[in-house]
């Protein structure tokens, strides 16, 4: 398939149809995995799903013919066979710009046909703005340490996960759990190239070994020059993670800045999810 | 750079423009990743802002080592100044939205329907209008029906502005009219205009474009 992403386009649909599906264009999440530490025979070493944020929403009321404008939210699992290309998702969530419908058929439009390509069911949210349904994980109390305050130099600027093996140390006693944010995390679109720009959380409770804030820091600083899709960042993350600490648990999340009105926040855990971890719309 | 920063622009309203980057990011003396959100606030402007060229501008500097924002903005300040505007750029601090101009004496409403469309790429622009009026409007869908007139129209972000405003003054209406676009490209913009016997204090409308 030739993505739409990283071309020029001209015309952009304002007018839902049946065949509106097909603008949605998706990759296949194994593609990408086949790149990752994990064995292709094993479960995936973690649950998780991306949170799609889009601030742009609207349509026109059916009853009135009046505009509308809403927040919507979309939770795709990190289950699903394929994930959805993002420009092409905008493009599509644009197509119901001068199209006469209610919320509820709005939502059911794109629940049935976003679900049809990402080969399971998705959830699909849309809400006013102003909705106090989304918590925002900088009220969610914990003893985040902000890895932007560690003054260090840096030079390495292309990825590079043995940066970690600096910083593993053996525990020799029982230890809390541990929360590290990275509010400066940049790595490239892997079609286009442009910078993709995140706040990446990383809470684990160690087990035998933990790593030095300054050597994660150093890590995630060398995705500078990286190019991949933002959720296989996170899945990178975990995984190169997951595989030197050998935690109890651990949660890797990238709260990534938004592209074309989407933001995409990835989030994978070895344990449940926690829903405060959801982002809140923000201008 | 390809083309400049700054775009000529005439016009007799009186106006602020306000353009705000949320991914203004360079590195530190020692090479270690650092950012911030700027705004560039232009009071009766003569210019206007090309967004292509200034994300080009702020990529430039990703990989490029200052010894704190300030210089970052001193950087951008002159690139202003050697192009004959008065730009004053600041940090912000992003929020759940922009300045809201309801504090205000005088009618407000807040229209969060805006959409049209970009003159050169013809990719929708959204946002929301906020309208001060010495009084409620007769016809409370009159104004609806201009942004619904131009919902499918191409214009630029500051063209669009000043159309509308145009439009209410043809009205007879004294008014004070806000238009904030979503951000294209990691850039957002605001602009403001008010009738030339301004009913509230000009400089009450700086500060409110400074306060996100």
């Amino acid at each position: 398939m030739s993505l739409v992403l990283g071309k020029k386009i001209t015309t952009y649909p304002d007018t839902y149809s049946a065949a509106s599906h097909e603008l949605l264009q998706c990759f296949p999440r194994s593609q990408q995995r086949a790149h990752l530490p994990l064995d292709p025979l094993a479960p995936l070493p973690f649950q998780g799903c991306d949170w799609w944020n889009h601030y742009e929403m609207g349509w026109l009321d059916a009853a009135t013919g009046w505009p509308q404008q809403a927040f919507l939210r979309l939770e795709i699992p990190a289950s699903s066979p394929n994930l959805i290309e993002s420009k092409s998702l905008k493009i599509y969530l644009g197509s119901f710009a001068n199209s006469l419908m209610s919320r509820e058929q709005l939502q059911e439009h794109i629940c049935a046909d976003l679900s049809l390509k990402a080969g399971v069911p998705i959830t699909v949210i849309v809400e006013p703005w102003g909705s106090t349904l989304f918590h925002n994980i900088a009220s969610h109390q914990a003893p985040w340490v902000n890895l932007s305050e560690i003054e260090i130099p840096c030079e390495h600027y292309t990825y590079e996960a043995s940066l970690l093996d600096a910083g593993l140390k053996p525990l020799d006693k029982v230890a809390s759990e541990q929360y590290f944010l990275f509010p400066a995390f940049r790595s490239n679109c892997l079609v286009t190239g442009q910078p993709d720009w995140a706040h990446i959380f990383v809470r684990y409770m160690p087990d035998k070994t933990t790593v030095s804030p300054e050597a994660l820091l150093r890590y995630l600083v060398s995705f500078r020059q990286h190019q991949e899709f933002h959720e296989h960042c996170v899945e990178r993350i975990f995984c190169d993670l997951f595989q030197r600490l050998n935690p109890r648990d651990l949660v890797a999340y990238g709260a990534f800045f938004r592209r074309g009105s989407l933001d995409i926040n990835p989030v994978r855990s070895m344990g449940a999810l926690c829903a405060q971890w959801a982002r809140q719309p923000y201008h | 750079m390809a083309s400049p920063l700054f775009l000529p622009r005439q016009t007799s309203l009186a106006s602020i423009d306000c353009w705000r980057v949320f991914e203004a990011h360079w590195l530190s003396l020692q090479g270690q990743p650092q950012f911030a959100a700027l705004q560039c606030v232009l009071a009766h402007p003569q210019h206007s802002i090309d967004t292509f060229v200034l994300k080009e501008l702020l990529l430039n500097l990703n990989q490029q080592r200052f010894l704190n924002v300030g210089n970052v903005i001193a950087f951008l300040t002159e690139q202003a100044l050697s192009a004959g505007v008065d730009a004053q750029w600041a940090p912000f601090m992003p929020s759940l939205g922009p300045p809201e101009l309801s504090s205000l004496p005088g009618h407000f409403t807040h229209y969060p329907t805006v959409r049209f469309l970009c003159h050169t790429s013809s990719q929708p622009f959204t946002g929301e209008v906020q309208l001060l009026l010495p009084e409620a409007l007769d016809d409370h869908d009159r104004f609806n029906w201009l942004l619904l007139d131009r919902r499918s129209q191409a214009f630029d972000p500051v063209g669009y502005t000043d159309s509308l405003f145009r439009a209410v003054l043809s009205w007879g209406l004294p008014c004070l009219l806000s238009v904030h676009l979503a951000r294209r490209g990691g850039i957002s913009y605001q602009g403001l205009r008010w009738h030339e016997q301004p009913f509230i204090d000009p400089q009450s409308l700086i500060q409110l474009s400074c306060v996100e």
